[in-house]
C-alpha cells in the first residue's frame, strides 16, 4: 500500500477502512471466536468508562436501553412487573415510612411533651439497672396511657372536639388533625391500590402513638406514650363506643362549629375520661396482687349493683314521664323506656294531644319517640266528618314524613319545570339562529353554537387575525349577538359567551394548544371592539378558551378532516351547572 | 368558632404555595407537599363581626408518576381554582378541575384566581374574562390576594 503523504491523517484516512474490512471478514468466518476476543476486552472499556464519565457513558447508553426496555414491557408485561416488584415495593414503603416519619416528628414537636423528658429517664434506668431499653420499652407497653383525644370529622378533617393532659396541650390542634386526617387518607388510599381492605388503626414512630378508630362519620385519634396492649385497646375502644352512640348525630351533622352545647359537653367527658385515667393507675396497681376469687365476687357484687342502679333508673323515668304527661294532658299512658326508645302506649281523642303529649316527653328525654297511641273509631269517624283528619294511622311520625315527601316532590317537579325550560330555550334558539343564517351553508349552527372554518381567518400557524376578513366577521357575530339577545329569556339563561379555538392534529398537543387559545384571545379581542358588546352589557360573559386538538372532526371513514378540524367555535354557555347541582344533590338523598 | 375546609387547586408551578405564604397565619412544612400531596395552613379571620377560621389545603397538582388522594376533596365548603396566566394549558385545566371538585362537593363555593398577574400587558389584563368569583392575583406583588381569599370565606362562612 502506497501513501501520497507520510501526514497521519492521510494515512488514518487509508487504513481505517481495511480494519473494518478485517473485522467483518473475522466475524463472519470466525464469529465466536472473535465475540469472545471482544466480550473480554468490552466488559473492561465500560468498567473504564464509567469510573472515567458517568455521566457521558448513561447518555450514551440511554438511547439504546430506553427503546429496549419499551419493548420489553410490550413484550410481556408480567415478567416485568415480577422483575421490577422488588424495588418498586421497596420505593412505595419508603415513601410511605417517610411521611410518617415527618409527621409524628411534626406532632412531637408541636406538643409541648414530657415525652423527652420519659426518653431520657429510660436511658437511665437502662443503664443502672442494665436491663435493654427495648426491654423496658415492652414492659411500658403495658402501661400505656393516652395524653390527648380528639374527635376528627372524617370528610373535612376538622376538630370537632379535644382534650389534653394539662402538660399536653397543643398550640395548633387543629392543623394537627387536618395533617392526621390527610396522612390517614393517603395512607388508606395506598392500602386500598394493595387491594388490601383495611384501615390504618395504629400509626407509632420513636415515643409516639397514634391510635385511631374509624367510626362512622369521624376519626377518634388517641395519642399515647406507648404501643398500646390488647387489654387498653379494648378499654379505649367502649369509650369511643359510648361517645359514638350518645353523639351520633352531632359527628354526622357537624358544620365546622365547635361552640355547640353538645360539643363542649362532649369536650368534658374527654377530659374526665383522661382524669379518670391518672387517677386510676396506682389502684389499679394494687388489684395485681389480688387473688381471682376476690375479683369474681367483686365482678358479682359491681354486676348486681349495676343492674339495680340500671333499673331504678328506668322506673324513675318512666315515673317523671308518665307525671308529666299525666299532669299536662290528663291522659293516664304506659309509658317504656326499658330500650333504646321510648314507647308510648294508650288512648287519646285527638292528633292535637298525641302531638301534645310527644312534645312533652321530648323535652325530658333525649331518646326516640315509639308512637303506639291509639284513638278510637268514632272518634276518628268524627275527626274525618268535620274535614280535620289527614290519616286514619294518625301517628306525627307518619305525618312528618308525608310532609317531607310532598316537599321533595314539589322540589323535584319545579326542577324537571326547568330543566324542561332550558331545553325548550335551546332547541327555540337553534330554530330561530337557523333561520337568521339561512342560505349560508358556511356555517354550521348545530347546538346554537356559530361554527366556521378558521382557515380563512389566520394563516397557517399564526394567531394573527387577517384584516380583510374582519368586515365579514364583525357582520356575522352581530347578527347571531342580535338573533340571541332580542328574545328576552337570554338574559335569564345565559352564563357565558364562549369562544372555542381548534386545531388538527399536526404539530404537538402542546402547540396546539397553546395556538388554539391564542387564535381565540385574538377573536375575542376583535369581538370586543364591537358596538353590540356595550349595548347588551355583554363584554364580562365573553370567554377564550383552546381546545386543541381534542374534538377532531372525522369523515365517514373515520378518517381526520383536517380542513374541518380548524375551527372556531362562538356559543352560549347556559345556566345548567346549578340545575346539576341540585339533581346531584336529590341523587345523594335517594 | 366555626372552622371550615377550603382547598386550592390547579395545575403544577402556577403559584399556589406562593400565594398560601402570602396570606396564611401558620403552615405545615412544605416538605408534606412533596411526600404526601397537600400541606395544611390556617388563617383566621373576622367577617362581618363573625370569628371563623379557615384550614386551607393546597393540593399538589397530579402527574403521571404521582395519584393524589380524591379523598382530599372530600368535606370541602370551598375551593380556589389558581391557574398561570403566562400558561394557556393551566387556564384550559381549569375546567376540569373545577367539575372534578364540584363533582364531590357539588354546592361548594368556589373563586377563580389568574395568577402572575404581574406578566400581564394592561390590554392583556382587559381581555382576561372575570366574573365576580375570578381575580387576576399575583403573589409576587400581593395583588389581590387578601380579596380572593375573603369572597371565598364569606361564601363559605356564611
Amino acid at each position: 500500500m502506497t501513501f501520497e503523504s507520510n501526514d497521519e491523517e492521510v494515512i488514518l484516512k487509508k487504513v481505517t477502512p481495511l480494519f473494518d474490512a478485517m473485522l467483518l471478514q473475522s466475524l463472519n468466518e470466525k464469529g465466536e471466536e472473535t465475540v469472545k476476543i471482544f466480550a473480554d476486552h468490552i466488559s473492561r472499556i465500560i468498567t473504564s468508562a464509567s469510573q472515567d464519565n458517568t455521566h457521558e457513558l448513561s447518555r450514551a447508553l440511554q438511547s439504546t436501553i430506553t427503546p429496549v426496555i419499551v419493548e420489553a414491557i410490550d413484550d410481556n408485561k408480567d415478567k416485568m412487573i415480577d422483575a421490577l416488584y422488588p424495588i418498586m415495593g421497596g420505593m412505595i414503603s419508603k415513601y410511605v415510612s417517610q411521611a410518617l416519619k415527618e409527621f409524628i416528628e411534626s406532632i412531637n414537636e408541636k406538643v409541648e411533651d414530657g415525652l423527652s423528658v420519659e426518653r431520657y429517664k429510660r436511658k437511665v434506668k437502662a443503664k443502672v439497672s442494665g436491663v435493654s431499653e427495648s426491654e423496658l420499652l415492652l414492659q411500658e407497653s403495658a402501661e400505656a396511657h393516652v395524653s390527648s383525644l380528639f374527635i376528627v370529622h372524617k370528610n373535612s378533617g376538622l376538630l370537632i372536639s379535644e382534650a389534653h393532659l394539662a402538660e399536653n396541650e397543643m398550640s395548633d390542634a387543629h392543623m394537627v388533625a387536618s395533617m392526621a386526617s390527610a396522612i390517614k387518607d393517603f395512607i388508606n388510599d395506598w392500602i386500598q391500590q394493595s387491594q388490601e381492605h383495611t384501615e390504618i388503626e395504629i400509626l407509632s414512630y420513636g415515643n409516639s402513638t397514634l391510635y385511631i378508630d374509624s367510626a362512622g362519620s369521624v376519626y377518634i385519634v388517641a395519642f399515647l406514650d406507648h404501643v398500646p396492649n390488647h387489654e387498653f385497646r379494648s378499654d379505649i375502644n367502649t369509650f369511643f363506643a359510648d361517645l359514638l352512640k350518645e353523639h351520633s348525630r352531632l359527628f354526622q351533622s357537624f358544620d365546622g362549629d365547635d361552640s355547640s352545647a353538645e360539643v363542649i359537653k362532649l369536650s368534658k367527658k374527654m377530659h374526665d375520661f383522661l382524669a379518670l385515667q391518672t387517677r386510676s393507675q396506682k389502684p389499679l396497681e394494687k388489684h395485681a396482687s389480688s387473688t381471682p376469687s376476690q375479683y369474681i365476687f367483686l365482678f358479682l357484687g359491681l354486676l348486681f349493683l349495676g343492674f339495680i342502679g340500671y333499673s331504678l333508673q328506668q322506673w324513675l323515668v318512666e315515673y317523671q314521664l308518665t307525671s308529666q304527661v299525666r299532669e299536662h294532658t290528663g291522659y293516664e299512658l304506659q309509658i317504656d323506656s326499658s330500650y333504646d326508645g321510648i314507647r308510648l302506649t294508650g288512648t287519646v281523642t285527638s292528633f292535637e294531644d298525641a302531638i301534645s303529649i310527644e312534645k312533652i316527653i321530648a323535652i325530658h328525654s333525649d331518646k326516640p319517640i315509639d308512637d303506639d297511641l291509639s284513638i278510637p273509631v268514632t272518634t276518628l269517624g268524627s275527626i274525618i266528618k268535620k274535614g280535620e283528619g289527614r290519616s286514619p294511622l294518625g301517628t306525627t311520625q307518619l305525618e312528618r314524613r308525608l310532609a317531607s315527601v310532598e316537599k321533595k316532590i314539589e322540589e323535584q317537579v319545579a326542577l324537571l319545570d326547568e330543566i324542561d325550560s332550558l331545553t325548550l330555550y335551546r332547541k327555540k334558539m337553534v330554530k330561530k339562529l337557523v333561520k337568521a343564517f339561512e342560505g349560508r351553508n358556511d356555517l354550521d349552527l348545530r347546538d346554537g353554537f356559530l361554527e366556521f372554518s378558521s382557515n380563512a381567518f389566520f394563516a397557517k400557524g399564526s394567531s394573527v387575525l387577517r384584516a380583510e376578513t374582519e368586515e365579514e366577521l364583525k357582520t356575522v357575530f352581530e347578527k347571531y349577538i342580535e338573533t340571541l339577545m332580542q328574545d328576552p329569556e337570554t338574559k335569564t339563561y345565559l352564563r357565558s359567551i364562549v369562544i372555542e379555538g381548534h386545531t388538527d392534529s399536526d404539530g404537538s398537543y402542546a402547540f396546539n394548544l397553546d395556538l388554539s387559545y391564542r387564535r381565540a384571545l385574538a377573536m375575542m379581542n376583535f369581538l370586543l371592539t364591537s358596538d353590540l358588546m356595550h349595548r347588551y352589557d355583554l363584554r364580562s360573559y365573553l370567554t377564550a378558551v383552546g381546545r386543541a386538538d381534542k374534538e377532531l372532526i372525522r369523515n365517514g371513514d373515520g378518517l381526520e378532516d383536517k380542513r374541518a378540524s380548524r375551527r372556531i367555535k362562538i356559543g352560549l354557555e347556559l345556566k345548567n351547572s346549578q340545575i346539576l347541582e341540585q339533581l346531584a344533590d336529590i341523587v345523594d338523598e335517594r | 368558632m366555626i372552622r371550615k375546609k377550603i382547598l386550592l387547586i390547579g395545575d403544577f408551578n402556577v403559584g399556589k404555595t406562593s400565594l398560601i405564604r402570602r396570606y396564611v397565619d401558620n403552615a405545615f412544612n412544605d416538605d408534606y407537599l412533596t411526600t404526601i400531596g397537600v400541606k395544611i395552613s390556617k388563617k383566621a379571620l373576622n367577617i362581618d363581626n363573625r370569628e371563623g377560621e379557615l384550614l386551607i389545603w393546597d393540593i399538589e397538582g397530579a402527574t403521571a408518576s404521582k395519584r393524589i388522594p380524591t379523598s382530599y376533596f372530600r368535606g370541602a365548603s370551598g375551593a380556589v381554582f389558581v391557574a398561570d396566566v403566562s400558561r394557556a394549558e393551566s387556564m384550559t385545566h381549569l375546567e376540569e378541575h373545577i367539575e372534578s371538585f364540584l363533582s364531590v362537593n357539588p354546592t361548594a363555593e368556589y373563586v377563580i384566581a389568574y395568577n402572575k398577574s404581574d406578566l400581564l400587558s394592561d390590554e392583556e389584563r382587559e381581555a382576561l374574562h372575570r366574573g365576580d368569583d375570578t381575580f387576576l392575583t399575583s403573589a409576587k406583588d400581593d395583588t389581590d390576594v387578601e380579596i380572593l381569599f375573603t369572597t371565598l370565606a364569606r361564601g363559605v362562612l356564611r
